[in-house]
């Protein structure tokens, strides 16, 4: 081998090792920084679902004493935080090497939600006059006919933020309570939303989340 | 996950045989061919077997070429028993040039008999074998020759472009002829080419002679890489002519292509396999102690990468489709935003994040690859080829990829398939 090719050799060489090298550190460093992100992600979660039990509770003593202007004032942007909460949870149970933690956040999301659902209840039927839209979304994990669903979703959050509450409620946790509350509503195949009590079957399924909505309350400006 | 780390190497493998050849284009651009010091007799031996459709446009070719050389020349049509009109069009310019004549071979033995057939009639010292859907350029010659005033030179072969490409599947072709272009630069400078082509190569006469000419489709599925590697061995040298170029008609269909590919990948499988002594011995220099073993690699890595491609990229286009309908059946019209954001949120590879730097890296070089194939094809970018050229990683990448898997698959099965 001549002193050119050996050269050409040693330089393709070079090369490969320092863009392998400063690959393996970019690697590196999106690693690390997305698991402090995720451990920071997890703390969050946990402090996030309890001040959202303390909040609740707090409502709780409200209604009470049946007052219904305050009672509204607690509920603003509980539903956001917890449809926020929701995206934050669907990142970590995507991250394979923390499945206890996922399990265990997976479930407490669930019951937050439910929670959070049945306060809801509780409140159109004691303040009709504040009356609030909800959507239960029930869905499974790696799902290819979510994303449109999610879209949606998405779609008529973005048009009425305040009057709509979203439960994204994940099916496959081993939550019985999940399981009694889509058999109640005759959710037969998931994924599945129940709108104001009533339950989409329709092919032109963004029709019919209007449409519920409609019929339930005032339909957005 | 080991299969990925796997893939991160196959594809630091990959990155590196890319840079070497980038290295050496660049350092071997400037060589130019040299001149030759004497006249050269030369054969040209064209083997045909039902090509009407081409062979008067290669004869006609031929015939520019000899005008503008000024040696002996002579051409021999070696018929391989055709049902068409191939026969009667070659005798019809036999009867006109004097130069050219045309042989009808008593039995259907294929290309390399035709060849061998021919190796033992010629008169003159070179040989030069061009196919019937070949048509080189009239001054190729001058390019050529003169690498044999070195005794070393045991073959010539040339550049290729496709001739007119009409279809998707020829572009496709021409695209990849061109960047192939770049690489006979690159494996020229490196004294590592290890295919004369078939459409315009040119030997010494005796050499073929002495090393048993062509080997038969029963030895090898590709007679013109497997002569290479016995060139070699004879302790002879192959060069790439810089400016000689032949232009050549392609697959003009998939399922063509399919078979052709089947046929030149199972070749090289075999070859590598037959050669492998070859690896490491230092009197034959960078070709075995670099380039086969690299290339062996290579192949073995196409598998791991194949393996991937399998089980991620056709499960996230499956996956992708499936959404691309319920998108439809629910009509609802898609956020592309929201899309991408989630595509890099719920993917925290390591090993993604690594390829996502190599692959910019890779996307750099196969750019400037690119671009250099264009400058030695002395093609002009148009649009179309620019289109194309988007399109081969989406269509044509994944369909080289499947016919190396079906090579691989078919040679093990031990499927026989034949060059007609």
């Amino acid at each position: 081998m001549d002193d050119g090719k050996k050269k050409i050799f040693y330089k393709a060489l070079a090369f490969t090792f320092a863009i392998m090298f400063f690959a393996l550190l970019f690697a590196n460093l999106v690693y690390d920084w997305k698991k402090t992100d995720l451990n920071d992600d997890i703390l969050d979660i946990y402090n996030k679902s309890t001040d959202l039990k303390i909040t609740m509770n707090f409502y709780d003593t409200m209604i009470d004493v049946n007052s219904c202007d305050l009672m509204q004032n607690q509920l603003i942007g509980l539903s956001d935080f917890l449809y926020g909460l929701g995206k934050k949870v669907n990142l970590v149970a995507d991250d394979k090497d923390n499945l206890e933690d996922v399990k265990k956040i997976q479930k407490e999301y669930v019951y937050n939600n439910l929670d959070l659902w049945l306060r809801l209840k509780k409140f159109n039927s004691l303040c009709p006059q504040y009356k609030k839209n909800y959507i239960l979304y029930f869905y499974p994990y790696n799902c290819n006919e979510c994303a449109p669903l999610e879209t949606a979703i998405q779609d008529i959050k973005d048009k009425d933020e305040d009057s709509i509450w979203i439960f994204s409620i994940p099916s496959e946790v081993g939550i019985s309570a999940v399981d009694n509350i889509t058999e109640f509503y005759d959710v037969n195949y998931i994924p599945g939303i129940v709108i104001n009590e009533k339950t989409i079957y329709e092919k032109d399924i963004l029709e019919g989340m209007y449409k519920f909505l409609y019929d339930y309350n005032t339909p957005p400006k | 996950m080991y299969v990925d780390y796997i893939l991160l190497f196959s594809i630091g493998i990959l990155l590196f045989f890319v840079a070497l050849y980038i290295f050496a284009y660049f350092e071997f651009k400037g060589k130019k061919d040299p001149l030759p010091k004497k006249k050269y007799g030369l054969s040209i031996v064209v083997p045909i077997w039902n090509e009407e459709d081409t062979i008067v446009e290669t004869l006609k070719h031929l015939i520019e070429m000899k005008k503008n050389y000024c040696g002996d020349f002579e051409v021999i049509v070696v018929d391989d028993n055709s049902t068409d009109k191939s026969y009667s069009l070659a005798t019809d310019f036999a009867k006109k040039y004097g130069f050219i004549g045309v042989i009808k071979k008593k039995g259907q033995k294929g290309k390399s008999e035709s060849l061998n057939e021919a190796t033992q009639i010629a008169k003159y010292e070179l040989l030069g074998c061009v196919d019937a859907d070949a048509f080189p350029e009239k001054r190729s010659l001058d390019y050529i020759l003169g690498y044999f005033d070195d005794k070393s030179v045991g073959a010539v072969t040339t550049k290729m472009v496709v001739k007119n490409p009409k279809k998707l599947v020829e572009w496709f072709q021409h695209i990849e002829y061109i960047f192939s272009n770049f690489l006979l630069t690159a494996y020229g400078g490196l004294d590592s080419i290890y295919v004369t082509k078939g459409p315009l190569s040119i030997y010494r006469k005796n050499l073929l002679k002495k090393i048993g000419g062509f080997y038969s489709q029963d030895i090898t599925p590709t007679e013109d890489m497997e002569i290479t590697f016995r060139i070699r061995q004879a302790g002879y040298k192959i060069k790439s002519s810089k400016l000689a170029k032949v232009s050549t008609r392609v697959m003009p269909s998939w399922k063509k292509l399919f078979w052709q590919r089947i046929r030149w990948n199972r070749g090289s499988l075999i070859n590598f396999a037959k050669y492998r002594k070859m690896a490491f011995d230092p009197q034959f220099g960078f070709f075995s102690i670099v380039m086969i073993p690299i290339v062996s690699i290579t192949i073995s890595m196409l598998a791991v990468i194949i393996y991937y491609l399998i089980t991620n990229f056709y499960s996230f286009l499956s996956n992708s489709i499936t959404k691309i309908y319920w998108y439809i059946y629910l009509k609802i019209v898609p956020n592309p935003f929201v899309a991408v954001q989630k595509y890099f949120e719920v993917n925290p590879m390591y090993v993604l994040s690594s390829l996502f730097f190599i692959i910019i890296v890779a996307f750099i070089l196969w750019i400037v690859a690119y671009i250099v194939g264009f400058y030695e094809s002395k093609e002009k970018v148009t649009y179309k080829h620019i289109i194309i050229l988007l399109l081969t990683p989406i269509i044509y990448t994944p369909a080289q990829i499947f016919f190396w898997a079906s090579a691989i698959i078919l040679q093990f099965t031990k499927y026989k398939t034949r060059w007609r």
